[in-house]
């Protein structure tokens, strides 16, 4: 019998030493991962949006394309051209017409139909305004796009704004600078953020930059607007372009969706428990750009860690959105198993921001027999954990040496805060 | 026993379990038991050298580091390129379904694994071998349209091999772009657009005389797509020039451009599908005693003459 006592406790030392050996960050014992529940979102979205209305009559909207060209489109006698906008204006779907205008073929006419959707903070307005930041190229026209946004409380065009300021091949003309100044101005006044009586465009730039750094972390303005229907609608209609298979309209979705920021967060919800792989993690890369906005979301992608195909893009979302209580989890994926996932985790790890983590990200970094990628992203999370030191001198030593994919790096080094 | 001996019991056994645990970490994931984790193209070359060499330096292999694709991906800021360029292996996130970014090796893009790892994590073949040691499974999807299908839609070429002709012939992908080898098994550098042979054997350009006008022909006799296929940057311009004499010939003149417009761009598809032919007639000028065409095959609009691959190269006296 005191064999087996002297035996078993000489066992169960022997384990626990392995143990400390193996892990040494945490006696913690998590619990094991359980699957998450997949509904057929897809189906359902599919299956709603086909039995609701979602536009205007034809006939209806044509009369009010013809009053928005009478009234924006250059050569028309100004006072006819006054009292169709008048008239249009005084419609309550002009929205329908001024969105068409957004795609209008000639730049005056999408700038007048952007500057009146703003005026008339139509909310509905939002999905298309976002999708035309993408696509317009001409900057005088964008200027009131990213102006409407603004007064619809949406400063997701602001880093955009502020970069059409600086002097260079995209830069605006000397009118439309001024223009673009005075739009600054407005947005800045609105938000309540100070700038002087005169400011020079580089205070203008910074003092936006201020303003686009809180839209990213708070992902809303002053407060959440209650989402109307169509705007609901729209976002539904988005999330089903996730699923798509062609590129273009995926892209289209998830550019809009991100800069909604709080507003897409919901609906995106819903879609992390879609069947539908394309669709799940379509949703969790969104939430992941948006970043420390979206962290309503966080139990939704901490059921995720269970789900083979989407548990690492739900680690890079809980990187993203600096969600702390992923940190212990995030550390036992350190230990290896799938590379996939420890690389994830490894460059996760950072952002949140927890210092308890150093030591298992140091072992890491100093594991040779661990994966080049893996250990990158622990010395980028080491950078941002230690404001520099071993680990950003690894990710610039790799950089030096040319081992290591060197776009990577320099997006890594990119997003260390200037030393 | 005395206490000596149970202590000396009970450090045996503890080193016993602590090497066993030990070599289980430290393996790292590679091997777990006698079959291996596979997670990486590197595990394959030992066994399978031949077919290794020849994806390593292959558009599969680059296709995430080509400095090319970089750029017109904007450096991957578009991440719905990286979906096809890195991908995580098919079967894993379906085929036929648009295949999920990978975040690890980029410098391996389209890897073995892509293609070869099954869903539950064993390796796919075209023959059943447990007596190999990574104990490929027989699939008929590995050779099949469908599993290309996942990355090689996105642009619509396996709807264009739909409507080609060439399904009913059996023709698929792995004909052209598999190509068997003397000895066994087929080539892993999947030619293409980049492949002056395999160009060339996608179509026929014919210059030919009729009165006072040539016609410029081009005709897609070779490819079960269509030409060119694939990304919108490719394009197939047809050029020529009018000789007079000694005079020294005039710069070449574009006459037609086969291309897909970005999704942006206004303008219609051009390329030419399967088995179809396009030409292109012109008059001929007072004077004109011969005529130069060519045919160039662009892998960016943008590319300069220079940088692009002269498919054909024609010279016609004129009577």
């Amino acid at each position: 019998m005191k064999i087996i006592r002297t035996t078993t406790s000489g066992v169960l030392l022997g384990l626990a030493l392995v143990g400390v050996a193996c892990d040494g960050d945490s006696a913690d014992v998590l619990p094991e991962l359980e699957p998450p529940v997949l509904e057929p979102v897809a189906r359902s979205l599919t299956l709603r949006l086909e039995g609701t209305p979602s536009g205007i009559d034809d006939d209806r909207l044509a009369q009010l394309q013809d009053l928005m060209e009478t009234a924006f489109v250059p050569g028309v006698d100004a006072n006819l051209a006054s009292r169709a906008r008048d008239a249009l204006l005084a419609e309550p779907d002009a929205h329908w017409a001024l969105e068409r205008g957004l795609r209008h073929e000639q730049p005056v006419v999408r700038s007048n139909a952007a500057y009146q959707l703003g005026q008339l903070e139509v909310q509905a307005a939002l999905v298309p305004l976002v999708r035309r930041l993408k696509y317009e190229k001409v900057a005088s026209c964008k200027v009131w796009v990213i102006d409407a946004l603004a007064r619809l409380g949406n400063h997701s065009g602001l880093r955009e704004l502020a970069s059409l300021m600086v002097r260079g091949p995209r830069s605006l003309q000397a009118d439309d600078l001024v223009q673009a100044g005075e739009i600054s101005i407005g947005i800045l006044d609105r938000a309540h953020h100070p700038i002087g009586r005169n400011p020079s465009y580089s205070e203008l730039q910074s003092t936006l930059g201020e303003l686009d750094r809180t839209w990213r972390r708070r992902g809303f303005v002053d407060a959440i607007a209650p989402t109307g229907d169509l705007t609901r609608l729209r976002i539904d209609r988005l999330l089903l372009d996730l699923a798509q298979f062609q590129l273009r309209s995926v892209d289209d979705a998830r550019f809009v969706l991100q800069r909604l920021g709080v507003a897409a967060v919901p609906a995106l919800r819903t879609a992390l428990h879609a069947q539908n792989n394309y669709l799940r993690n379509h949703a969790l890369e969104v939430i992941r750009d948006i970043g420390p906005a979206a962290a309503d979301a966080a139990d939704d992608v901490l059921a995720l860690l269970g789900d083979r195909i989407s548990a690492p893009y739900a680690v890079q979302a809980l990187g993203a959105m600096q969600c702390a209580r992923a940190a212990p989890r995030l550390t036992s994926f350190l230990r290896g198993g799938d590379r996939e996932l420890q690389m994830a985790a490894a460059g996760a790890l950072g952002p949140i921001g927890d210092a308890s983590t150093i030591p298992a990200l140091r072992r890491l970094l100093r594991d040779t027999r661990a994966t080049l990628d893996a250990r990158v992203q622990a010395a980028f999370s080491l950078a941002l954990l230690e404001h520099g030191g071993e680990g950003y001198t690894f990710l610039t030593g790799m950089r030096n040496s040319g081992r290591y994919h060197e776009p990577t790096l320099r997006e890594l080094l990119d997003r260390l805060p200037a030393k | 026993m005395s206490t000596t001996a149970r202590t000396l019991l009970a450090v045996v056994v503890v080193c016993i379990v602590a090497a066993l645990a030990l070599i289980a970490s430290s393996a790292n994931t590679e091997q777990t038991g006698s079959i291996p984790v596979w997670q990486s193209s590197r595990q394959c070359k030992d066994c399978h050298a031949s077919e290794y060499r020849e994806w390593l330096g292959s558009h599969h292999q680059i296709a995430y580091t080509n400095p090319a694709v970089r750029e017109l991906s904007d450096d991957f800021r578009n991440k719905e390129c990286q979906a096809c360029h890195l991908p995580r292996p098919v079967f894993v996130t379906g085929v036929t379904e648009r295949t999920l970014p990978r975040l690890t090796r980029p410098d391996e893009g389209v890897d073995c694994l892509a293609c070869h790892l099954s869903d539950s994590g064993d390796i796919l073949a075209r023959h059943t071998r447990p007596d190999a040691p990574c104990r490929p499974r027989a699939s008929d999807d590995l050779i099949s349209v469908r599993l290309c299908e996942t990355c090689h839609n996105q642009h619509g070429t396996t709807d264009q091999w739909r409507d080609s002709g060439y399904p009913e012939r059996a023709i698929t992908c792995n004909e052209c772009h598999m190509q068997r080898r003397d000895g066994a098994g087929r080539g892993h550098v999947f030619p293409g657009a980049h492949d002056l042979e395999m160009l060339r054997s996608a179509a026929q350009f014919t210059v030919v005389q009729e009165g006072d006008r040539v016609r410029l022909r081009l005709n897609n006799t070779g490819a079960g797509h269509n030409f060119p296929t694939e990304e919108r940057h490719r394009a197939v311009d047809i050029e020529y020039r009018f000789l007079r004499g000694q005079e020294t010939p005039p710069a070449f003149i574009p006459a037609y451009r086969f291309r897909q417009p970005y999704r942006d761009e206004a303008g219609e598809n051009t390329q030419l599908p399967a088995t179809h032919s396009h030409d292109v007639r012109l008059s001929i000028p007072a004077g004109a005693s011969a005529l130069e065409a060519r045919l160039l095959y662009r892998l960016t609009p943008y590319e300069s003459d220079g940088d692009s691959a002269v498919l054909f190269d024609r010279r016609l006296e004129l009577r």
